[in-house]
């Protein structure tokens, strides 16, 4: 296929994607774009599902098809920044259809800097009046990111004009500006390897996750990243001052402060592999909190990136991406976070990761055989 | 309309009432981290920013000053229960202007304003319990200054009258 036939229907899947997500918004919300979308996701279930399936298989048929591009030298750089960035133009529009975070994150700045109140301390739902209690999730919940992200969000806050879909936009660029800011880190890190970096932008969690959803798992791991790329210039100091800065966007990355101390006791892909264990487990320990969340694989991803000949991490990406996308069909099918949703939600995240590792280890074993 | 209002509006205030839990007090005086916590108590005002955040903050140390006063007075240590109910006062008063500043700010105050008659209704219930067990005057010898006459009823009284609203 060439490039040109490629990118145009990637962008016509991308434009599908985005018009599909707006059946997602809320029946409170102040805008109801389509009766006809709102009808299909809420009423047609069985439909929506299988779309939503073909959606994550399709983007998947893609990734793996343009990855083996990549491979063969037939996709440029240039050419994987021009996906990147089409994808960025068309997602940007799409309505955040998988999670309700942004609007979370939306409340915790209009707390912050309209109410001028500490986030920490007073839940949106004790604004009573507020418009966006109507159609918010987690009205009932103080802030739960450190501060630097609140700090941040005071951009996007700003910039939205106190307008609710202006806001949603907003959020959305800043956290694709960062999206687009974390996938030039990886291309330096990996010296300019298209296939480090489409491994990770092109990944269909990622793209979901980040320009769709608005999540803000890339910002996180933005920062982390910087920190790694000062690390190998050897900037200790500014480097943890980037990883504090990560910490204060989200916490996780508090795993890796041991590593950065102790960097110099390891080799550069050493120390990226360990980094990236180490936010896998915190990844695997995330039910102890709440559950496991599809966007928190984003940071797992950006690390795996950069060390693409680590076969066993390679193969668990691909199998996490596809699992934990799947996490939203039993949602849709049920329309309910009870019964047996989160029995199938577990099994749809670990089912295609352990198929995948039994394939990997066949494989392994067989090659070994092999070579006696 | 009005009437029907204040109706309901004295409804959920005697509900919230019924729910109104006092907190434990804390540590008390005497207690080598009793300085500690005061000063945290102290600095945790410049993390309550915003008018809802202080009021919260002030109706926080309200509550746990009164209940650490009702503890004192059950001691008979009545100088260190009287401070501690000054400070209670204080506190009061701060979290009712806070929400006055919220109103005053544009916030619907409506909630936590039956919160806070709540919180009232609440604590003088305590004041009037208080003030039948304990004697109207004490005197209060120390042991090297002269002695001073409390006046236990007439600050219970003040106390009363600071939470009427």
């Amino acid at each position: 296929m060439k490039f040109k036939s490629l990118i145009i229907l990637y962008s016509i899947f991308y434009i599908l994607i985005s018009i599909f997500s707006y059946g997602f918004v809320d029946t409170n919300f102040p805008w109801i774009p389509s009766k006809f979308l709102f009808n299909l996701i809420h009423y047609q279930r069985p439909l929506t599902t299988m779309i939503h399936i073909i959606v994550v298989g399709v983007l998947f048929g893609f990734y793996g098809y343009v990855l083996r591009q990549v491979k063969n030298k037939k996709i440029n750089a240039n050419q994987i920044w021009l996906m990147i960035l089409v994808g960025v133009v068309i997602l940007l529009f799409s309505f955040p259809a998988f999670s309700y975070d942004i609007f979370n994150y939306i409340a915790t700045a209009k707390v912050t800097y309209f109410y001028k109140e500490n986030p920490y301390l007073m839940m949106p739902i004790e604004f009573i009046g507020e418009p966006m209690l109507k159609f918010m999730h987690a009205a009932n919940k103080i802030a739960l990111y450190p501060p630097l992200w609140i700090i941040l969000t005071a951009v996007p806050h700003f910039l939205g004009l106190g307008n609710i879909l202006l806001t949603v936009f907003t959020f959305k660029v800043f956290v694709a500006a960062f999206y687009l800011v974390l996938a030039w880190l990886i291309w330096r890190l990996s010296e300019k390897s298209g296939y480090s970096l489409a491994f990770f932008a092109l990944n269909p969690l990622v793209i979901i996750e980040t320009l769709v959803s608005g999540h803000n798992d890339v910002v996180m791991m933005a920062f982390a990243l910087f920190g790694f790329y000062l690390l190998f210039q050897n900037r200790k100091i500014s480097s943890f001052v980037s990883l504090l800065a990560s910490i204060g966007i989200k916490y996780a990355t508090i795993i890796l402060a041991p590593l950065f101390i102790f960097s110099s006791r390891f080799k550069r892909e050493k120390l990226i592999t360990f980094s990236c264990w180490a936010l896998f487990a915190v990844f695997l320990l995330s039910p102890l909190r709440e559950e496991i969340y599809s966007w928190y694989f984003i940071w797992i991803i950006a690390l795996a990136a950069l060390v693409p000949k680590n076969k066993l991490l390679w193969w668990l990406v691909m199998g996490f991406s596809f699992g934990l996308l799947l996490r939203y069909t039993p949602f849709l099918y049920f329309r309910s976070y009870g019964g047996l949703t989160p029995t199938i939600k577990t099994l749809t995240t670990f089912i295609p990761p352990g198929l995948v590792l039994i394939f990997y280890f066949f494989k392994n074993a067989r090659f070994r055989l092999s070579s006696f | 309309m009005k009437m029907r209002f204040k109706k309901i509006s004295n409804l959920l205030v005697t509900f919230s009432l019924l729910i109104y839990v006092l907190p434990y007090p804390g540590l008390m005086p005497g207690n080598r981290f009793y300085r500690l916590e005061q000063i945290a108590d102290r600095v945790g005002q410049f993390w309550a920013f915003g008018s809802f955040s202080r009021h919260k903050y002030e109706l926080n140390l309200a509550d746990k000053k009164l209940v650490e006063a009702k503890i004192l007075f059950e001691y008979q240590q009545y100088p260190l229960a009287l401070q501690a109910l000054e400070s209670s006062n204080q506190h009061f008063q701060k979290a009712k202007a806070y929400l006055e500043r919220a109103s005053k700010e544009g916030k619907d105050i409506s909630q936590k304003m039956i919160n806070l008659k709540a919180a009232a209704e609440k604590h003088k219930e305590v004041l009037e319990t208080l003030k039948k067990d304990l004697p109207e005057e004490f005197l209060w010898q120390p042991e090297k200054k002269p002695a001073e006459k409390l006046r236990i009823h007439q600050f219970l009284e003040e106390a009363i009258k600071i939470r009427t609203l």
